[in-house]
């Protein structure tokens, strides 16, 4: 009995544009930003933190691919406590472009300290040194 | 072997249905479009400050007073100014840290007018140098010289 390609090419298709949809989802929390370009730290824990902000260089917050305000931001904050059972649980990641002022990023921290969050991740780009090594 | 038309002409069908030229067509197709469509994102990494505001800096009572490096402005320049001295440059900076004791931590407040690539640039400098406790303070908004 013949063997009939179509269908295995159909098969095929469907099963790449299901991959490629399901990857860009995982990588809609992460704006294209200019990050700083550092070295960073071995960090113990979880690989994906549970919410991710980014600061754009206009210092526009971004959640999601989508621009928010701050009292947004401190909303989500808020509800991931509440979901996580208290700040201590919290994993944050704080992605700010390099060029950014600091005056987004000092207004979220003293917003962050007020909900008793008193640690967070802070993104950093690796060199391309680090890169070529796979550090 | 000799083959009746009607034989032939079977032989002649099933070879078609085999035909793997579509199939390999369509994939080399599909392949070069995720190849041009697809954008590398560049692998990152993280730093962890812990983060204190500034009304409760020098709260407590302590043996080691922390090392303060303010992020600022100056000249329309940004620069690390730690104690009496000043640094405009990563290197400098870096000096400056190794001769610092470092058991009272470090403080990291960044004015709001710098740019945030310099702030995390001192918090790693500080972890580099061998401060095991850096915390980034949320220093004053209007930014320029204290």
């Amino acid at each position: 009995m013949p063997m009939d390609i179509t269908s295995l090419v159909d098969v095929v298709f469907l099963l790449i544009v299901f991959f490629l949809t399901t990857s860009s989802l995982v990588e809609m929390s992460r704006a294209r930003l200019d990050l700083p370009i550092e070295e960073g730290e071995e960090i113990v824990g979880s690989e994906t933190p549970g919410l991710v902000v980014n600061i754009s260089a206009s210092g526009a917050y971004i959640v999601e691919n989508e621009e928010v305000t701050l009292a947004r931001v401190i909303g989500m904050v808020r509800a991931e406590i509440e979901k996580e059972g208290g700040p201590e649980a919290v994993d944050l990641l704080l992605r700010a472009d390099k060029a950014a002022p600091l005056i987004h990023l000092n207004a979220l921290a003293r917003e962050l300290v007020d909900l008793g969050l008193a640690s967070w991740r802070l993104g950093t780009q690796l060199p391309a040194h680090a890169q070529e090594g796979g550090s | 072997m000799n083959l009746r038309p009607s034989q032939l002409q079977r032989k002649r069908r099933t070879l078609l249905r085999a035909e793997l030229t579509p199939m390999i067509d369509v994939i080399f197709l599909l392949l070069i479009y995720f190849f041009v469509t697809t954008t590398q994102t560049p692998p990152e990494s993280e730093l962890v400050p812990a983060l204190q505001a500034q009304r409760v800096e020098g709260g407590g009572a302590a043996d080691f007073q922390p090392q303060v490096i303010d992020v600022v402005m100056g000249g329309g320049q940004p620069e690390y100014r730690i104690g009496g001295r000043v640094a405009g440059t990563r290197g400098e900076l870096d000096a400056i840290l190794r001769n610092l004791p470092q058991e009272g931590g470090l403080f990291v407040r960044g004015a709001g007018d710098a740019p945030t690539g310099w702030a995390v640039g001192a918090i790693q400098s500080g972890r580099d140098a061998g401060f095991l406790a850096v915390t980034y303070v949320p220093g004053d908004n209007v930014g320029g010289a204290r």
